[in-house]
């Protein structure tokens, strides 16, 4: 399965287990602040929209750190498209949300299929494996 | 006593599996947890599920 972030709730919890901080309605986030062309741009966006979003994602107490933002998609799809400025790391922010934003998919996934198996009644138990996976059990 | 795993690799993809829960009830089950997280990209039956909803069938053949 590929994931598609469409449950800003599972969103915010997946934030919250990284340290990181969800910041509801905040329109801008914080990037260079000039597209160099050295990224790929979420689909159906300009550059000139770039440091626009719907949603930003911080890292606390790191003032020098740019933000994620959460952007509504405009490839037809339902949900929200993750974009950050990655140069050097986006300044402190990969370390939190891992390259490509992969840790806090990963983390949001979790988050999503815990509410879920839950909602159906499941006990679930989470495990972490030692080559990174998140291993999710529900018994009923 | 049916029981759902998922697994999220590092790389954020997700893979989804069911024991003790055969045939359609299986799908049932992931039906909306699938729909949740996203895009289904490989969908394949286990043997348990396979042989669950192929029995009928042989039984039908030998009468």
């Amino acid at each position: 399965m590929a994931i598609e972030i469409r449950d800003l709730q599972a969103l915010k919890l997946a934030c919250q287990a990284l340290g990181l901080q969800f910041r509801e309605n905040q329109r801008t986030y914080r990037w260079y602040g000039r597209y160099m062309g050295d990224s790929q741009l979420p689909a159906g966006f300009t550059p000139e929209e770039l440091g626009r979003c719907e949603h930003a994602i911080s890292v606390p107490g790191n003032r020098y750190a740019y933000e994620v933002g959460v952007l509504r998609r405009r490839d037809g799809k339902p949900g929200f498209a993750l974009y950050y400025d990655n140069w050097q790391g986006g300044g402190g922010l990969e370390e939190r949300i891992g390259e490509n934003a992969r840790r806090l998919k990963q983390e949001y996934a979790s988050q999503v299929a815990t509410r879920q198996l839950r909602r159906q009644g499941f006990r679930v138990v989470r495990q972490l494996s030692a080559d990174g996976r998140i291993l999710l059990k529900g018994v009923k | 006593m049916p029981t759902v795993t998922v697994t999220i690799d590092a790389e954020g993809n997700v893979q989804v599996g069911v024991r003790g829960a055969p045939g359609p009830a299986c799908k049932d089950l992931t039906r909306e947890l699938e729909a949740a997280l996203g895009e289904t990209i490989k969908d394949s039956s286990t043997r348990e599920m396979r042989d669950i909803v192929h029995l009928p069938l042989r039984r039908s053949v030998r009468r």
